[in-house]
């Protein structure tokens, strides 16, 4: 079990490294202006027990908790996904605290995590580890940690820096790290790495087109259509709870994708049910990738809608259910230059649910969603969706059974009159016959 | 001779039904290719999907036999995308064809014959449901030759199109009971067998049980076929339960259709016995057992138009499609109905079929377009006012068909 804390300060800060206090086992630093992530790993070995076998049936596991924002996403990757808007922060509070076990120093440091802005949790069968992260934004803080047997503890501060050699969107960073118990004093170290995802410098911002009905689009509007590097194509990813959808054979034909100004649908995942209600459904909710048509003219605004189809979804006193969807993540996807190696760089971030759709040497330049105007600044949109109201309930079973019983009455009546007038028809045909 | 007389002949009958067809199976053609509003149906995108795929069940929502599937293979080719639209269309024109032949043989004059089968191959809405690409059409001819073979007393020609038309669509199995109910000594031409024969020995003639057997071994040979050969329980699934199973929730004509989609949302409904599960009883009963009952001997045609009428009158999900099911069976009665006779109550009929149709078509744009909640009490209120409508319509086609005097009785006697 090993664990990571990082902290990042801006360049004009710094520590003095006489200012550190380095016992064996400890180490304490005067207050700065830092932003701290925390990184445990731990074998599927050093595991308790009910974890690890919760862990075995599943390929990967991905789950991250923006806490900040109590708006969490566990970002989808390989067969294993899940949307919920819950906050499942304290699932990963406990998972680290059982790792802990009775180990008290450790289970300090996941108290710790409470207050963090960001919590991952990532498993991978094929290594097979188990990472729990967490990330506190800048703000001033101090540091007191102590680490404790069968816990490797390695602490780094660091600050941007200009190593030799440095590439454009290369990041450099210089500062000191330290081992608790093995180091006696920090060691300087300065390295660089190069940025998988990048701010193209374009802005966006998603609304549904209004009215929205029953079948929705989401409109994506975009601030530039200048591709920021050669081969690039732009992509929206949508991950959609399981109350609206798109319809994989819709996003098909080209005339239509080029009308909404897409290219194409390239990824979508399975299943998705094309009729059934919300409140049937069990899975829950799906993903699609659609590639983007910008115009061939460089343009400053332009905007692209995809089409989506609601679930009827369970009655409500009002007639009406607010749905909230995911702002998408818009980017354009690069080959990267060439000679460029991601895997040095110890904070790559990957399983964010659009990268297993790409290459390994993809670079992603990302466009910065704008909140709707008005809004409360989070990155979603709503719509109202119509439902049947509660007080129908009340009416439609009786009023149903009632009209439906009268239209049967009065076809049945029709009948009896038809069948007696031909029953009298018979009659007189049998006199008429014998009287002859 | 003038126009309208010129053009009701049989040659600028069928020319004109074949030309409009044509016309709209080009028109589609453009529309899909310069537009991204497509004229081809959603459906067809479904079977041509599922004639390309190993098994049709493979496309999502194909919930039809793999026989259609088989049927537009070809439609994978390339150049012959149109060629399932094609099938449908001429699957309208022979349907026209057999509507003529029975309106000739019940001894109507040529003018007369064509001004009626007009009402189906001269139909706008025929015409563009089938060029769309929607299958109704096949069962439109289904129906059709189903009649005509019993008409004509060929029993086994008959049994195999029940059995074929059921194992396609479920809905014709209705003209089973009507067919076997009409095919008495009278009806067939036979002489009367004495009193002495007993009651049960006399029904079962050697007519209803050759059409019994023959339609059964079609269907559940068919259907074994689909089962054995490849689909096995996904054909069971699609092409049948998913019809019994299915909760219709979506918003469409039934009356039953806001209650459904109430009781959707509440699986365990603590009240018991629930409405909808009894909604099968006053249709099946209607459409299987008294319309027959009543009618069938007198005018089988006519019983079987108002079978159809009750069946997707009392349905529990119900679309404008299915009302092709019936309109083919139009060219058959109008020309006894008190509609056509009474112009008042004609037209009173349709301007209510439409109405109310209207009513909650625009209810419906409002909530699919708009987004506005009219399922209840607009849509619903739509809804029951179509359903009395129709029932009303039905009364009217049920009092026409049992005023019919029994023409093939009196020629019996007359022989």
């Amino acid at each position: 079990m090993r664990e990571r804390i990082t902290l990042i300060h801006s360049p004009e800060e710094g520590v003095d490294p006489a200012e550190l206090v380095l016992e064996p086992a400890r180490l304490k630093a005067p207050a700065i202006g830092a932003a701290r992530e925390d990184r445990l790993t731990a074998a599927l070995d050093e595991l308790p027990s009910h974890v690890s076998l919760l862990l075995q049936d599943f390929q990967t596991l991905h789950a991250f908790t923006s806490v900040a924002s109590k708006n969490n996403k566990n970002t989808p990757r390989d067969a294993h996904y899940f949307y919920q808007i819950l906050d499942h922060s304290h699932l990963i509070l406990k998972a680290y605290a059982d790792i802990c076990g009775d180990d008290e120093e450790c289970r300090a440091r996941a108290r710790e995590l409470n207050d963090a802005s960001s919590l991952e949790f990532a498993y991978d069968a094929e290594k097979p580890v188990a990472k729990i992260t967490a990330f506190w934004p800048l703000e001033e803080r101090t540091l007191d940690i102590t680490s404790s047997d069968g816990r490797r503890t390695e602490v780094g501060i660091m600050a941007r820096g200009s190593p030799p050699s440095m590439e454009e969107h290369d990041i450099g960073l210089g500062g000191i790290t330290l081992v608790l118990g093995d180091s006696k004093r920090p060691s300087p170290t300065l390295f660089k790495f190069a940025e998988r995802h990048r701010s193209a410098e374009q802005l966006f911002q998603a609304t549904f087109t209004q009215p929205t009905g029953l079948h929705p689009a989401i409109r994506i509007s975009l601030s530039g259509s200048q591709a920021p590097a050669e081969d690039c194509r732009s992509y929206a990813f949508l991950t959609l709870p399981k109350t609206i959808f798109a319809d994989r054979y819709q996003l098909h034909d080209n005339l239509f994708m080029a009308s909404k100004n897409l290219t194409a649908l390239r990824h979508a995942s399975l299943p998705v049910d094309l009729e059934a209600p919300a409140y049937t459904t069990e899975t829950w909710g799906s993903n699609i990738l659609v590639e983007l048509a910008p115009p061939s003219t460089t343009q400053e605004e332009w905007a692209v809608e995809v089409p989506l189809h609601l679930r009827y979804l369970e009655p409500s006193a009002t007639g009406e259910r607010d749905i909230h969807v995911a702002y998408p993540v818009v980017f354009w996807a690069c080959p990267v230059e060439q000679g460029t190696n991601f895997a040095i760089n110890p904070f790559d971030k990957v399983g964010l649910g659009y990268d297993d759709l790409f290459d390994d040497d993809t670079v992603y330049w990302h466009v910065t969603p704008q909140p709707a105007s008005g809004g409360d600044g989070r990155l979603v949109t709503s719509i109202t969706v119509p439902v049947v109201d509660e007080k129908a309930a009340s009416w439609v079973g009786v009023g149903t059974a009632v009209v439906v019983g009268l239209g049967f009455l009065w076809v049945l009546w029709q009948l009896v009159r038809a069948q007696t007038n031909s029953d009298q028809e018979a009659r007189a045909a049998k006199v008429e016959k014998k009287s002859r | 001779m003038s126009l309208k007389t010129l053009a009701l002949r049989p040659a600028p009958l069928f020319l004109l039904g074949v030309l409009l067809r044509v016309v709209l199976l080009f028109y589609g053609m453009y529309q899909d290719a310069h537009s991204a509003l497509k004229y081809t149906d959603i459906d067809y995108l479904v079977f041509t999907d599922a004639a390309r795929l190993p098994s049709p069940y493979d496309r999502a929502t194909y919930r039809y036999t793999p026989l259609l599937a088989w049927l537009l293979y070809p439609t994978t080719l390339p150049g012959f995308f149109s060629f399932g639209k094609t099938l449908f269309a001429v699957a309208d024109i022979v349907a026209g064809y057999l509507i003529w032949g029975m309106l000739r043989k019940r001894g109507r004059a040529m003018e007369s014959c064509g001004a009626f089968t007009a009402i189906w191959l001269w139909n706008p809405m025929v015409a563009t449901i089938s060029t769309r690409g929607s299958s109704e059409g096949l069962l439109g001819v289904l129906t059709m030759a189903l009649l005509w073979a019993v008409e004509q007393k060929r029993i086994s020609v008959a049994g195999i199109l029940l059995g074929l038309s059921v194992h396609f669509k479920i809905y014709p199995f209705i003209y089973a009971p009507a067919i076997i109910w009409w095919m008495d000594d009278a009806n067939l031409g036979k002489a009367a067998q004495g009193e002495d024969i007993p009651a049960l020995a006399r029904f079962l003639n050697m007519e209803r049980v050759t059409l019994a057997v023959t339609s059964l071994a079609t269907f559940v040979g068919l259907n074994a076929t689909m089962y054995l050969i490849s689909y096995g329980h996904d054909f069971l699934q699609h092409t049948f339960l998913h019809h019994v199973t299915r909760l219709d929730h979506r918003h469409n004509f039934s009356p039953y259709n806001v209650l459904l989609y109430l009781s959707s949302a509440e699986p365990s409904s603590p009240t018991g016995l629930r409405v909808e599960s009894l909604a099968f009883l006053p249709q099946l009963l209607l459409s299987c057992v008294l319309i027959p009952l009543v009618m069938a001997k007198r005018d089988l045609a006519v019983s079987m138009m108002a079978q159809t009428f009750a069946f997707v009158t009392f349905n529990k999900v119900c679309t404008s499609q299915y009302f092709l099911w019936y309109m083919v069976f139009l060219p058959l009665y109008l020309p006894h109905s008190s509609m056509l006779r009474n112009p008042t109550l004609g037209i009173t009929a349709l301007a209510l079929w439409i109405l109310t149709q209207a009513a909650w078509l625009q209810q419906g744009y409002e909530l699919e377009f708009l987004g506005r909640s009219t399922f209840f009490p607009g849509m619903w209120l739509a809804s029951l006012a179509f359903f009395l409508t129709n029932c009303w319509i039905l009364g009217i086609i049920i009092t026409d068909g049992a005023s019919t005097r029994r023409a093939p009785a009196r020629k019996a006697h007359a022989e």
